[in-house]
């Protein structure tokens, strides 16, 4: 049993995954594999599906009165249906020079680095959306808005459009967070879903500035933060000079020595980032580069769910 | 340094390596990884907030590191320096061999081999053996010196030692022999440290080789030796003694027996110049150094080399432990020499060598049974009176008046030169046997220094008061020649007594005197021994007279003028003044009474409550208690008081029953009474003895003398009475004061200082050395010439350290040449006069003579090293300088540490970064399978 879901899971691997060469292909299984492995996705809901009952009061509209139940009962009852959405999501994938740390480490281990990783995770989520016909975007930054494809409805045109655009998408300048996300929330005139994927390196109060505004904007945002394993557990030895991506200067040091110093500034900044997440409603993920795909989108899936059917869900009369 | 290592060399790689890692942090600060990381704003951060933490860090691991190359190093360079038990054993040493030649060490004993060999042959022995050749075979580079006793001077070092070494060392050794002198072990131990202090790189033992008598270990040199033995502890000597003495030393013995020995530890003349062929006197001590007595011990006199039989005594005792002295006399005196001496190829002829060989003597030390001294022979004795009056001189009138008579008429042989105070400043008193100074105010400054330098010298001075001392002159001698106790007068002066009676009152005085019969001079019993004084109660051949022979005249002794002691200060005890002769106490009764009345009482009641045993002496008892009452009530003078309490305590008894007058001696004698009688002698004491007399005090190597009255008869009745007392006084007082200097019994290796006049002397100096050949037909005394040497210049004077007399006993005889011309007189230009110097040299035989042996526990106590004996029968001695210094790898210790250090220096290291922690490779697989990446 064992063997056989792990070959059921093997395109969850990043390892697997990294082999792919083509990103469409990439999400393809990866999506397909979730799939078969799901019994219900949140996405596959239907617009006029029965919720629940409630006692009729004046003013309702008496075509959602359910006469079934008058004539057993005798009593007036309204039928309420889930409310029907018409789901826009953007994906919002950080292209900046620190999301391609590692590049050639994870070429010669054949994994995927942050990058790639956040274009998978992001493709996945595309092709999830575009196969539950609802409509999905893409924008690409770093310091500025490097492409962006507006949110349409799900075709398989579009979804090309969308990997191609991050497939052709070279990371080379730093992050400017709220600039990025004052031009997404411009850009999203309607309610949505943003789905960023970024690995947060860059001023804390910028970023969550940048998310606020788009909570401003009722977006439903969600935060993909993408670490490389290297950047969670700081595993280098031996006196190393680190050289800064994004304009941020070296350090020749010995790494050991400082690891601990380093982990207890990454904790701050980590729990720095998801309590302010937190505080406005973002929806926030750490992910490990390293991480199964299928537990990530599961792992976000089902927290949409939840939130779906708890204090997030739009319930509305007839 | 270096020797704190047994390799050495190996120590200075350990050093270089020390900076190993310093070089390697270096290296690795060149060699680095580059890696492109994102995620820096933490790297910063992180190196920013432990930067000083880091850099303590690293120091610390790097100060481990060097730390562990250190403790490598040691260990392996073999560290010797922790093993401070065995600091003199282990790498370089240097040894010092202390060996005691002295002339005890010529002690012949016989050893276990049957074979008789003295004690210093088998300290060569010891030393070469037992000492060197073990040393030599000691792995490590060991030093030795040889110092000798009476060698102090000329330490030997054969430098390292190696067989061949130990061959020049027993050739060194070998013509070596038994010193005649005596040196402290002290003086020893003082060279082999100043030798030690020169070597402060090499480890330090210092061996004693020797005999270890109890005279060298007692009291006297305890605390000296103690520290000497200290301090050499404290620098980190290791101390070894080395006993040879046969039979040795056991735990069961530790004083082991010691040979008996007869020494001649005194002999001196009792003039150091003797008239031609006048009777001289010479004293000889005798000393037996065994706890069996010794009988009929002759000695033999020798006079210039020829036996003179008329001056051999055998003495028929000489107790065990004890001495005897005994006189020799020499009737028809010493004949050699002249007044104007006829030099024999340049030399004294002055001088006779005379000395005092111990015959019969079998075993013990040799060279103790001769003595030798030195007389100067003049046809008439030179001396010296000083008097205030030359116009007066050989009159009556004149103060020198009745000295000048007694040694130019009954007593011939003195040649008596009479000049002024002022003569003194510039006159040479060297050639005066005595010097007498008589009614002499003052004394210049030159002149004072120059009797004081006389009398420091060796020659005897004596005072006279007289009408010129008055008030102001008291303070001048107080000042000036008293110094308190510092200068040439013995006693501080109060004032002059009786000098304002006028003469009709005085006149009556002096028949008063005359007519009570009484002693008007006393003198203490322990004083009639003083050589002052010990003549007039014996008679021609040296046997004790009754002391009211000659104190007869002492009823009739008329001193009604005198200077008196300062009491305060007399009272106050005087430093090495003799109080020879008192004046009766002629001081009131009032003052004592009370205490006569409280003692008479207690007398009372002992009579009342006499023993049937003791009833006999009651009547006495009381007759004379009586006697005492009365004299307390009366008016009498203190000396009445004290001739009745002489009658209580001393009264003989008189024979007849009938008289029933016992004796009083054995009432007093009995325990019941003893309380009783100590406080009627100390009263006695206090009201017998009235103002001194006769003071007397050494000063320097010559004596002095104080007579507080005249030398004429101004202040006294020599005209009359005086007559009979006066003459035996001044004849013994001269025959003191000649004798001075002779008794300074110089011992080989004895310095002495002449300090000479600048002016008054050339600075060229002849020296001979005076023995005799008793081996030579016919035995004579020869001169050996020593050499000519220049004075020292010190400020105004010359010195010359006489240290000729360390190796041989004899005469050694100085001729300085003096410019001033006899008599004070104006001397020619560059015209010198000989003045000749004799110093007598002996063996120790007080230091050396005694051959007991001391205790080992005393022994080890003071010198807290280890006793070792010749044949060390446990090998202790041999192992404890073979037995190699402990270094590092021997001490467990080490190899903890190096745990410690190198514990913690992994610990460090992984904590900082060089090493990988096993959790880290578990953490970085706690993802998803991916295993974490070293690199970049």
């Amino acid at each position: 049993m064992a063997d056989k879901a792990d070959d059921a899971r093997r395109f969850f691997d990043p390892k697997v995954i990294a082999r792919i060469a083509k990103l469409d292909l990439r999400a393809q299984k990866v999506v397909e594999g979730f799939i078969t492995g799901m019994h219900r996705s949140p996405f596959f809901g239907n617009s006029v599906e029965f919720a629940q009952h409630r006692e009729y009061v004046r003013g309702d509209d008496i075509r959602h009165l359910d006469w079934k139940v008058w004539s057993k009962t005798d009593r007036f009852y309204i039928k309420q249906f889930e409310a029907e959405t018409n789901l826009r999501a953007t994906v919002v994938v950080d292209v900046s020079e620190s999301m391609h740390y590692g590049v050639e480490k994870h070429r010669r281990a054949g994994t995927l680095n942050k990058y790639e990783y956040a274009c998978t995770a992001a493709a996945c989520l595309a092709l999830l959306a575009v196969r539950q016909q609802d409509s999905v975007g893409m924008i690409a930054f770093d310091e500025d808005i490097r492409a962006m494809l507006p949110s349409r409805g799900g075709s398989q045109l579009h979804l090309d459009a969308i990997v191609q655009t991050l497939n052709a998408s070279k990371p080379k300048q730093k992050t400017d967070p709220k600039k990025i996300f004052r031009k997404v929330a411009e850009t999203a005139h309607s309610r949505g879903m943003i789905i960023v994927f970024s690995d947060l390196l860059c001023d804390r109060e910028p970023l969550l500035k940048g998310l606020e505004m788009l909570r401003a904007r009722k977006h439903d945002v969600m935060v993909f933060h993408i670490m490389d394993d290297d950047e969670l557990d700081f595993p280098y030895s031996g006196t190393t000079k680190f050289e800064g991506m994004e304009e941020l200067p070296e350090l020749l040091c010995d790494p050991k020595s400082l690891r601990d110093g380093y982990m207890e500034a990454l904790e701050e900044y980590l729990i720095e980032v998801r309590r302010g997440c937190s505080r406005m409603g973002v929806d926030y993920s750490l992910v490990r580069t390293s991480d199964y795909l299928d537990a990530v989108l599961s792992k976000f899936l089902h927290r949409r769910m939840a939130i779906r059917s708890g204090g997030a869900k739009v319930t509305t009369a007839g | 340094m270096l020797s704190l290592f047994t390799n050495p060399f190996t120590m200075i790689f350990g050093a270089l390596l020390i900076s190993s890692p310093i070089v390697i942090h270096l290296i690795n600060r060149m060699r680095y990884k580059r890696v492109r990381f994102a995620a820096m704003e933490f790297l910063l951060k992180s190196q920013k907030r432990s930067r000083r933490k880091l850099i303590i860090e690293q120091m610390i691991l790097l100060l481990l590191r060097i730390l562990m190359c250190l403790l490598v190093g040691l260990l392996l360079a073999r560290f010797v320096g922790c093993d401070k038990g065995n600091d003199s054993l282990g790498a370089s040493t240097l040894h010092i061999i202390v060996i005691d030649d002295t002339l005890s060490t010529s002690d012949a004993v016989r050893g276990d081999d049957g074979q008789v060999r003295d004690v210093f042959e088998t300290a060569k022995r010891l030393t070469a053996d037992q000492i060197a050749g073990v040393i030599a075979q000691s792995g490590s580079p060991q030093y030795c010196t040889v110092v000798l006793l009476s060698d102090l001077e000329q330490p030997r070092s054969f430098g390292r030692l190696n067989p061949t070494a130990v061959d020049d060392m027993r050739t060194y050794l070998a013509p070596a022999k038994p010193a005649l002198r005596h040196v402290d072990l002290t003086e020893g131990i003082k060279v082999a440290r100043a030798q030690f202090e020169g070597e402060r790189n090499m480890a330090h033992v210092l061996h004693v080789v020797g005999d270890f008598r109890s005279i060298d270990w007692n009291d006297r040199n305890k605390e000296s030796l103690g520290t000497a033995f200290e301090e050499l502890k404290t620098s980190g000597t290791a101390v070894h003694l080395l006993d040879c003495v046969n039979p040795e030393r056991t735990p069961q013995s530790k004083s082991p027996l010691a040979s008996d020995n007869l020494a001649i530890v005194d002999f001196a003349p009792d003039a150091r110049i003797v008239a031609k062929n006048k009777e001289v006197e010479f004293t000889v001590k005798v000393r037996n150094y065994s706890n069996s007595e010794k009988k009929g011990v002759f000695i033999r006199v020798r006079v210039n080399g020829v036996v003179r039989e008329d001056g051999s005594v055998a003495i028929p005792s000489v107790p065990p432990n004890g001495e005897t002295v005994a006189k020799i006399n020499l009737g028809s005196g010493l004949s050699r020499g002249a007044e104007e001496e006829t030099e024999e190829a340049g030399t004294p002829d002055r001088f006779n060598l005379v000395s005092v060989h111990l015959e019969g003597e079998t075993g013990g030390i040799a060279a103790d049974n001769v003595r030798y001294t030195v007389v100067e022979v003049r046809d008439r004795v030179p001396i010296l009176i000083v008097d205030n009056s030359p116009k007066d001189r050989q009159t009556k009138e004149a103060e020198s008046f009745f000295l000048w008579k007694l040694f130019t008429e009954p007593i011939k042989g003195y040649d008596v030169q009479l000049k002024s105070a002022s003569d003194l400043d510039n006159l040479n008193l060297q050639p005066y046997a005595s010097v007498y100074l008589c009614d002499v105010p003052k004394l210049s400054d030159a002149a004072r220094k120059n009797v004081e330098e006389y009398v420091r010298g060796g020659g005897g001075l004596a005072f006279f008061m007289g009408p010129s001392i008055k008030s102001d002159t008291i303070q001048e001698y107080n000042e000036k020649l008293y110094r308190k106790g510092e200068g040439i007068f013995p006693v501080p002066l109060d004032k002059p007594i009786g000098v304002d009676v006028p003469d009709d009152k005085r006149f009556a005085e002096r028949i008063k005197r005359i007519s009570t019969f009484n002693k008007k001079l006393l003198i203490q019993r322990e004083m009639q021994s003083h050589p002052a004084l010990e003549k007039l109660y014996k008679d021609n051949r040296g046997q004790a007279v009754r002391e009211n022979d000659y104190e007869k005249f002492f009823n009739f002794v008329v001193i009604d003028r005198y200077v008196s002691v300062n009491q305060q200060q007399l009272r106050g005890g005087l430093s090495g003044v003799e109080k020879l002769v008192y004046l009766q106490n002629t001081k009131p009764i009032d003052n004592y009474t009370k205490a006569v009345n409280d003692l008479t009482d207690r007398l009372q009641g002992t009579v009342d409550n006499l023993s049937p045993a003791n009833q006999k002496y009651g009547a006495l008892l009381k007759e004379i208690r009586t006697e005492l009452r009365r004299i307390a009530g009366s008016t009498a003078e203190l000396h009445v008081l004290a001739t009745a309490l002489d009658t209580l305590l001393e009264f003989p008894g008189i024979k007849d029953p009938a008289a029933n007058k016992p004796g009083l001696i054995d009432f007093w004698g009995q325990a019941d009474n003893r309380l009783l009688k100590e406080d009627f002698e100390k009263l006695r004491d206090e009201v017998k003895y009235g103002d001194p007399l006769y003071v007397a005090k050494s000063f320097g190597k010559g004596r002095v003398v104080a007579f507080m009255s005249s030398a004429g008869a101004s202040w006294n009745d020599l005209e009359g009475f005086g007559r009979a007392y006066y003459p035996p006084l001044m004849i013994n007082m001269q025959g003191y004061l000649a004798s001075s200097g002779t008794d300074a019994n110089l011992v080989l290796g004895a310095p002495y200082d002449f300090v000479l006049d600048k002016n008054a002397y050339d600075s060229k100096v002849k020296k001979w050395f005076f023995s005799e050949e008793i081996k030579s037909n016919p035995p004579k005394a020869t001169f050996k010439s020593l050499g000519e040497v220049l004075l020292a210049t010190e400020d105004q004077s010359y010195r010359l350290a006489a240290n000729d007399g360390k190796k041989e006993p004899g005469i050694y005889i100085y001729k300085f040449a003096e410019k001033r011309a006899e008599g004070g007189k104006a001397a020619d230009v560059g015209a010198t006069r000989p003045d000749y110097r004799a110093l007598p040299y002996n063996v120790d035989a007080l230091a050396e003579g005694n051959l007991a042996r001391a205790n080992s526990d005393d022994i080890t106590q003071i010198s807290k090293a280890p006793l070792h004996t010749a044949t060390d029968p446990d090998d202790a001695y041999k192992t404890s300088l073979l037995k190699k210094k402990r270094d590092l790898s021997e001490n467990p210790w080490i190899y903890f540490v190096i745990l410690m250090v190198l514990i913690f220096e992994q610990a460090m290291a992984v904590r900082l970064s060089f090493h990988t922690r096993p959790t880290e490779t578990a953490g970085s697989t706690q993802g998803m399978g991916q295993p974490a990446l070293a690199t970049a």
